[in-house]
């Protein structure tokens, strides 16, 4: 007879809390890896970026007369914060980051009406506003010849993080004389548009700084592909999205290269460097403004490989991530009722 | 390591050398695997497998609702004696001897904790001190065979031994009110009679649990598996079908094993006659117990609601439910059913006969699973598909296949939906739940029929993997609901106009016949009064032009012609008098005069 007395206690029962410490977790190795060799500056955006969000958001719940504990405690803005803070450029002043914020809390989710309502992810929303406000700072990274540490050796940490607080950033800064220092651009536009801009003599030293740059990215990237094979066994995400995205985007980079006989960018690393990644395993597959069903999301999916793919290749952005997310977002309703399941072989 | 476990024990039944299939036709997409889910794992021994009896209720409260959940005509009166068998109802029997004290509304076993007539029963069995009536009703049972070889409280039955010539008939089912005995509750009757041209080629015997808690057909199986498979035979004959195939959960081993020697004994009986039973065995997935889900495993055909299997040669019954034909070829009704009562929450978890219309109060007290915890929910079915009880008064009827007790906070409060697509995953018929949630709350049908909430079967599997805890299929539930009351609406309204345009044809044609009456009887008055004045002169000064005896033919005919001119056309003239028209005529005269002139 005991035997018939089972549990339901121990069920195995997922909440959106969960979903979402799972999620953060995977964020880890990529993030400390990111810290340790581009600039440990990124926690401080990190961390900052989480307390404003979550202050914002309690706030925007509070003022819509809405439990504000239980929305906080989800745990989706801290994710959204995070991910925003990755995405933007280390160096970029804090203030203008707090920006990219409020326009990810409240323009990107609480304006919809919280989660589960937006139609665009909210730290890509948060990416596009400060994108189109403030390009040069948005675009400026700084050349790691093999960490911080050897690219602005006379700089201390508490230095950069002066730097970080004031309000023109790395480029009115004391640094002004380490120009050098700086690309403007990542690293993926460089590549692209070194030969047509550079001198030889110029080229050849930016070539050194790129090839050093790109063997220090790929190693973060593995780190979020890590983290995103994590999720994918906890089956926390579905593996259509991170699949469609960086198969189409390989798949054209491919063609591209097929067509032109001087191979610019290797397909290896044109996924592998730049964003690509992180967006198809972590900001893309955002279940809430992600296509819902399996080949609505491989269509997806596919669609933000493609815009990536041509956003880098035939726009001024150097990297079209945000963009490819925010307009396939769009696209999103469209694909979920084109590809609603039909009930063809009922009876 | 539970489920390498599971796989060990299926894979020693195979090699065991059982007569089952393994293999199914098709494979169910979606569902819920219960081998992933090892807190759940359902009982697979026979220790499970004894049904218990209760002493009766001293009540039994029978509701007088149908499958639709429409109320029924009472057939009794209250003060009335009735016995067991004996309808109360069309499609429902008394349970047991007694008096019927009232017909008023109860709580019934109802989502909405709703009330229905219900007809309530005093048992005399009790009552032992009231010879009198024990004495009528012993007049009664003489006159009642059906009621005569009623089941005794633990179901075991007065007959013994299988008697191989009885026969079974719609006839037979119909008089013990048969319905499925599954979770549904669908007429038996109507399930054989509705499709009745259509040849039935293949019977599927339900022996799949609907939900995993239960257990209770695995205990009937266990228990009883000679006449259920007698039953089965019954019914292969009355259907003529070719095929029929026993579906099985391959983890409940000793209903298998139960059954196999059973089937292995009836074809030793029955010889080649049988050969076309077979047992089949399919991967313990919820909801493969669903007719619909079921009946896709075995034959491959996804038939949908408003289709019918049975319109496509496949008839689906519950193992309970053959095992009802068996009793109903052996003309006693079905009063009884098995429950399971399970659940973290229950005290004594265990299989219990109950007759139909025992109130669930008395089931809990009696086998001591009473919860005195007001913590405790009551669920009528199981963890996935039930529904709260409200009211313990309520009383069993044929659907309450469980009862599970779990603690009351167990179900969350509903976070925001996030379109994660877990819910899209497990359903089994393949809708988008997220979509349709979004479009139930916003109670925009065009977006519901858009995205198939007809073909919902409520297993409630989305609501088991959301992860913010959303109500689905309650939210379902209540959309197709608010679906039928306005589709209701539509119809009535539909019927209101209808009602209307008749009205206003009949008054119309009614208009027209009095207007032609009116016309008619004029023409007459007029020919009447054409007659008078050549004969009495004194209507002279009525007619001044009539006065002219060779004018009066002439001017009958005009009015002749203008009546039918009238009548021709169908724009009704405006009512007028006689002295009117006589006024008009006069006036077309004068004027035709002129023109003459």
């Amino acid at each position: 007879m005991s035997q018939l007395d089972l549990s339901l206690a121990n069920l195995p029962q997922r909440s959106v809390r969960a979903i979402m410490l799972q999620v953060m977790l995977a964020l880890i190795p990529g993030t400390v890896l990111y810290a340790i060799l581009i600039n440990p500056v990124v926690l401080i955006n990190i961390t900052s970026a989480i307390l404003i969000a979550m202050l914002l958001e309690a706030t925007a719940v509070a003022l819509r007369r809405r439990p504000v504990k239980s929305v906080l405690s989800d745990g989706t803005v801290v994710l959204a914060a995070w991910l925003l803070a990755l995405s933007v450029p280390p160096m970029l002043p804090l203030w203008q980051l707090m920006i990219g914020v409020l326009a990810m809390v409240l323009l990107g989710k609480q304006l919809y009406g919280g989660l589960g309502n937006n139609p665009f992810n909210p730290a890509m929303v948060g990416y596009a506003v400060l994108m189109v406000s403030f390009p040069v700072t948005m675009t400026g990274w700084l050349s790691p010849v093999s960490g911080w540490t050897q690219a602005l050796p006379e700089l201390s940490l508490t230095d950069l993080i002066s730097i970080k607080t004031t309000l023109a950033g790395l480029a009115d800064s004391e640094l002004a004389p380490h120009w050098d220092a700086l690309t403007r651009a990542t690293p993926l536009t460089d590549i692209r548009t070194q030969s047509a801009r550079d001198s030889v003599a110029l080229a050849n030293e930016r070539r050194y700084d790129n090839l050093v740059f790109i063997s220090l990215w790929p190693w973060i990237s593995i780190a979020w592909l890590c983290g995103g094979l994590y999720l994918l066994l906890r089956k926390i995400i579905s593996w259509h999205i991170p699949l469609s995205v960086l198969l189409s985007l390989a798949l054209l980079h491919a063609l591209q290269d097929f067509g032109s006989a001087s191979a610019q960018l290797a397909v290896a690393p044109a996924v592998l460097s730049g964003a690509a990644i992180l967006g198809a395993f972590f900001i893309a597959t955002d279940p809430v403004t992600a296509a819902t069903s399996q080949r609505g999301r491989l269509i997806y999916g596919a669609g933000i490989g493609t815009l990536m793919f041509v956003i880098r290749e035939f726009s001024a952005y150097p990297e079209g991530l945000a963009f490819a997310i925010l307009i396939m977002n769009a696209a999103v309703p469209t694909i979920d009722r084109l590809v609603m399941p039909r009930c063809s072989n009922r009876l | 390591m539970m489920r390498w476990l599971d796989q060990c024990r299926r894979a020693k039944h195979r090699s065991a050398g059982g007569q089952a299939q393994i293999k199914p036709a098709c494979r169910m997409k979606g569902g819920i695997a219960l081998s992933a889910m090892s807190s759940i794992t359902p009982v697979s021994d026979a220790a499970s497998a004894t049904i218990i009896a209760i002493e009766p209720s001293a009540i039994i409260i029978l509701p007088l609702l149908d499958y639709y959940h429409q109320e029924l005509t009472p057939m009794v009166i209250p003060g009335q004696t009735v016995t067991a068998g004996m309808p109360v109802a069309s499609g429902i029997l008394s349970t047991v001897d007694g008096t019927v004290t009232a017909i008023e509304g109860r709580a019934v076993a109802h989502a909405s904790g709703r009330t229905a007539v219900c007809v309530v029963i005093e048992d005399h069995s009790l009552a032992e001190d009231d010879t009198n009536a024990a004495l009528a009703i012993e007049e009664q049972h003489d006159s009642n065979k059906l009621s005569r070889q009623s089941i005794t409280p633990n179901g075991s039955l007065t007959a013994t031994s299988v008697s191989t010539s009885t026969r079974l008939t719609l006839g037979n089912i119909q008089a013990a009110a048969i319905h499925g005995l599954g979770g549904a509750g669908f007429s038996t009757v109507k399930k054989l009679s509705d499709f009745a041209d259509k040849p039935i080629q293949t019977l599927i015997i339900n022996a799949v649990e609907c939900e995993p808690l239960l257990s209770c057909d695995v205990a009937l199986m266990v228990s009883d598996a000679v006449r259920i498979l007698d039953g089965i035979r019954l019914l292969v004959e009355m259907l003529a079908c070719n095929h029929c195939v026993i579906a099985i959960e391959d983890n409940r081993i000793a209903a298998i094993q139960s059954m196999e020697t059973a089937l292995k004994k009836l074809q030793d009986k029955q010889g080649s006659f049988v050969a076309n039973i077979k047992l089949q065995l399919i991967p313990p997935v919820y909801p493969s117990g669903a007719e619909r889900m079921l009946v896709q495993i075995i034959t491959g055909m996804d038939i949908c609601p408003p289709n019918r299997p049975a319109n496509q040669g496949v008839l689906c019954l519950n193992v309970a439910t053959a095992h009802a034909a068996w009793l109903a070829a052996n003309h006693q009704p079905m009063l009884t059913r098995v429950v399971t009562i399970a659940g973290p929450k229950a005290a004594q978890p265990c299989n219990v006969r109950v007759k139909f219309g025992t109130p669930i109060r008395h089931v809990l007290e009696q086998t001591g699973n009473l919860p005195t915890d007001t913590a405790v929910r009551i669920r009528v079915g199981g963890p996935f598909s039930g529904y709260n009880l409200l009211d313990t008064e309520a009383a069993i009827t044929a659907t309450c296949n469980c009862l599970t007790l779990d603690a009351a906070s167990a179900h969350p409060t509903a976070e925001p939906c996030i379109r994660c697509g877990a819910c899209n995953e497990v359903c089994p018929v393949e809708l988008l739940p997220q979509q349709l949630l979004w479009h139930a709350r916003a109670e925009d049908l065009a977006g519901l029929d858009q995205f198939n909430l007809d073909q919902c079967i409520k297993c409630g599997c989305c609501d088991w993997v959301c992860p913010s805890s959303i109500p689905l299929t309650d939210y379902f539930r209540f959309a197709q609901s608010v679906k039928q009351t306005r589709e209701y609406r539509i119809a009535q309204a539909k019927l209101a106009e209808q009602r209307f345009q008749q009205r206003q044809a009949r008054q119309t044609a009614r208009k027209q016949k009095r207007k032609l009456d009116i016309d008619r009887r004029k023409a007459e008055l007029r020919n009447r009064a054409a007659g008078k004045t050549t004969a009495t002169p004194d209507h002279a000064d009525q007619h001044p032009t009539t006065a002219n005896g060779t004018k009066a033919p002439a001017g009958t005919a005009t009015l002749a012609d203008s009546t039918s001119a009238q009548s021709s056309s169908d724009i009704p003239p405006p009512a007028d008098s006689i002295s009117d028209t006589l006024a008009r005529i006069k006036r077309q005269r004068s004027s035709q005069a002129n023109n003459k002139k």
